[in-house]
C-alpha cells in the first residue's frame, strides 16, 4: 500500500510548472487505495485467502472492477507519462492497452487465477497469496486502460467500440468460468472445501455463492458504464448535429476558412 | 530419361545447389540476425538437419516440412505419454476404494459406550446392517474434527447416497465433552451423527480395539491442557462388519462420494 502511496505524493509535489494538480484525481487515488486496503487486509483478506471461494471472488471483483479503474482515474497525465518514460514502458503499454490484447490478456489471467491447480498452490503461501493479489491488480489496470488510461492516446476513441469492448471483455467471457463454479456437483478448490467452515457455510454453497458473485457482481459496473458511454454518445451525437446545423461559417475570398488566432498550430 | 542423365536446371539440381549454398552463407546470414525469433529458432533447427545432410534450408516448403516433422514427433511423444498414464490410471483403478485400503479387514469392536442420550451404546450390535464411520476427535478441536465432521454431513446430505450410514463420533477429551456439550458440537453438523463418551480409561482401550493412535494432551508450562493429539483418520466399516478402509485428513469429498456406495454394498 505503502509502496503505492509514498510515490504518488512524492510525484505530486514534482508535478510540472503551470500543471495544477486536480483534488479529484487526488481524491480517487485514495479512495482506489482505500478499497485496495478493504480487499487486501482481515476479514476479507483472511477470509479469501484460507477459508472461503466466495470471499476470494469478492476480492477478485473489488481489486479490478473497483480498485483498477479507481486508480487509474487518479493518476494524472504527466505523472503516467513521466513513468511510462523513466521505466521505458511506454511502447509496453501502448502494445498491452490495445482492446484486443488487453482483453486476452485480462481474461487469460482471470481463467489462469481461477484454476484449481492456481488457487489451491498460490493460496497456500503468502507470498502466493500476495502474487494472486498482484496479478489481479495487474489484469485489472490492463483491461480498464483502453478506457480510462491517463495518457489519451491508450484509450479507445469511439463509444460504440468502448461499449462492445466492456460487453465482451468484462461481461461475457468471466461468465464462463463463473458458470463453472455455479454449476460444478464438487467443490473444485481443495483449499477452501477443506478449511473450517464460517458460519457453517457448506463448501459448495460457498462455491456457489463464488459464482454468483463473479457473474453478478460485476454486473452494475459494467453495464453502468455501458450506460454512461452510451448517454456521452448521444450527447456527442447532438452536440454534433446541432454543429452542422449552424450557418456555414464565413470563408475568404480565395475559398480558405478564416482561422481563429486560438488555432493550436499557430 | 534416366534419372542420372537429369539437365541442370532441373530440381534436383537445384536442390543440391542450394544445398551447398547454403552451407557455406547461411551461418554468415544468421549472424546479422535478419529475422523475429520464430524465424530464428526455424533457421537453427534446419541448420542442424543441414548438418546432418539430410534436408538442405532453401525454401518455405522444406521449412515447413521440417516443422512438421518435429511436430510429428511431439505428437508421438505426447501419444506414448498418454498411453502410460492411463496404464498408471488404469492400475490405481484396480483398487476398489479411494481412500486407505485395508490389507486384512478386521472386525469392528463392539464397544460399549454412553451416548448423548445418557444410554449405553454398542458400536457394533447397534448399527448393525449400516456403514459405520468411526471417529475420535473432541468438540474444541479448532480445525481436523470440524472438517471432517462438515465434510461428512455434505456428502450424505447429497441426492443417491446410501441412507444406512452411521457416523460415530467418539470423543477424546471425556472430561470436558459432556454428552450435552458432543450433542450441541454435533448438531452443527447434523442430528444423525451420534456422539459416544465414556471414563477415560474406557476411551483408551475402546482406541487401542480400533487400533488407533490414543490421543495424548499437550500441556503447557502451568499444566493446562492446550491441545489434544489424535488420530485423524475416520475408520470405515462396512455393513458386513469389517474394517474396510480408512480416510486421513484431508480427505475430499469426490473421494467419499465415490467410496460410500461401495461400501454399502459389502454385506
Amino acid at each position: 500500500m505503502l509502496c503505492l502511496v509514498i510515490p504518488y505524493f512524492v510525484f505530486q509535489r514534482r508535478a510540472p510548472k503551470g500543471i495544477e494538480n486536480e483534488g479529484s484525481q487526488k481524491r480517487f487515488f485514495i479512495l482506489g487505495v482505500l478499497l485496495l486496503w478493504v480487499a487486501t487486509d482481515w476479514p476479507l483478506g483472511l477470509l479469501g485467502a484460507s477459508y472461503l471461494a466466495s470471499a476470494h471472488m469478492l476480492q477478485f471483483l473489488i481489486y479490478t472492477m473497483a480498485v483498477a479503474p479507481i486508480l487509474l482515474l487518479g493518476i494524472p497525465e504527466w505523472m503516467a507519462r513521466r513513468l511510462a518514460g523513466r521505466m521505458r514502458l511506454y511502447r509496453l503499454m501502448g502494445r498491452c492497452t490495445q482492446p484486443v490484447v488487453a482483453g486476452l490478456l485480462f481474461n487469460g489471467m482471470l481463467i489462469f487465477s481461477h484454476s484449481p491447480w492456481a488457487v489451491d498452490n498460490l493460496r497456500a503461501t503468502q507470498f502466493g497469496s500476495f502474487a494472486m493479489d498482484f496479478l489481479w491488480l495487474i489484469g485489472g489496470l490492463l483491461v480498464w486502460a483502453p478506457l480510462v488510461s491517463p495518457i489519451p492516446e491508450h484509450r479507445m476513441t469511439s463509444y460504440p467500440g468502448r461499449m462492445a469492448y466492456l460487453f465482451l471483455a468484462l461481461g461475457v467471457i468471466p461468465a464462463v468460468p463463473a458458470g463453472f463454479l455455479t454449476f460444478a456437483s464438487f467443490p473444485l478448490y481443495a483449499i477452501y472445501e477443506l478449511a473450517p467452515r464460517v458460519h457453517g457455510l457448506g463448501a459448495t454453497t460457498d462455491q456457489q455463492l463464488a459464482g454468483l458473485v463473479m457473474k453478478l457482481g460485476g454486473i452494475p459496473i459494467v453495464w453502468g458504464t455501458i450506460v454512461v458511454l452510451m448517454y456521452r454518445w448521444s450527447e456527442a451525437s447532438r452536440a454534433e448535429s446541432a454543429e452542422a446545423r449552424l450557418p456555414n461559417p464565413p470563408t475568404s475570398p480565395s475559398g480558405e476558412l478564416h482561422q481563429s488566432s486560438t488555432d493550436p498550430d499557430q | 530419361m534416366a534419372l542420372d542423365e537429369a539437365p541442370a536446371n532441373s530440381s534436383s539440381a537445384r536442390f543440391e545447389s542450394s544445398s551447398q549454398s547454403s552451407v557455406s552463407t547461411r551461418f554468415a546470414v544468421s549472424s546479422k540476425r535478419p529475422y523475429g525469433g520464430v524465424a530464428q529458432l526455424v533457421e537453427r533447427f534446419g541448420r542442424i538437419e543441414e548438418a546432418r545432410g539430410s534436408i538442405p534450408l532453401t525454401s518455405t516448403s522444406v521449412r515447413t516440412a521440417m516443422w512438421c516433422r518435429y511436430v510429428l514427433k511431439a505428437l508421438l511423444g505426447a501419444v506414448v505419454l498418454l498411453l502410460l498414464t492411463a496404464g498408471c490410471a488404469e492400475s490405481s483403478a484396480e483398487r476398489l476404494f479411494s481412500g486407505l485400503e485395508v490389507d486384512q479387514p478386521q472386525p469392528m469392536p463392539d464397544s460399549v459406550l454412553t451416548d448423548t442420550e445418557g444410554q449405553p451404546f454398542a458400536t457394533r450390535a447397534d448399527t448393525e446392517g449400516s456403514v459405520r464411520l468411526v471417529y475420535f476427535g473432541f468438540t474444541s478441536c479448532p480445525d481436523i474434527c470440524p472438517i471432517h465432521l462438515a465434510q461428512l454431513s455434505d456428502v450424505l446430505a447429497r441426492p443417491g447416497m446410501p441412507p444406512n450410514i452411521k457416523v460415530l463420533f467418539v470423543t477424546v477429551d471425556p472430561e470436558t465433552d459432556t454428552p450435552e456439550v458432543i450433542r450441541d458440537f454435533l448438531d452443527q453438523f447434523s442430528a444423525e451423527f451420534i456422539g459416544l463418551t465414556g471414563t477415560k480409561e474406557t476411551l483408551i482401550e475402546v482406541q487401542r480395539q480400533f487400533a488407533a493412535l490414543v490421543a495424548s494432551p499437550a500441556v503447557d508450562e502451568n499444566g493446562e491442557v492446550q491441545d489434544i493429539g489424535h488420530d485423524g483418520r475416520v475408520f470405515a466399516f462396512a455393513p458386513d462388519g469389517l474394517g474396510r478402509t480408512q480416510y486421513p485428513h484431508p480427505t475430499r469429498q469426490t473421494t467419499w462420494t465415490r467410496d460410500l456406495p461401495i461400501l454399502a454394498t459389502l454385506r
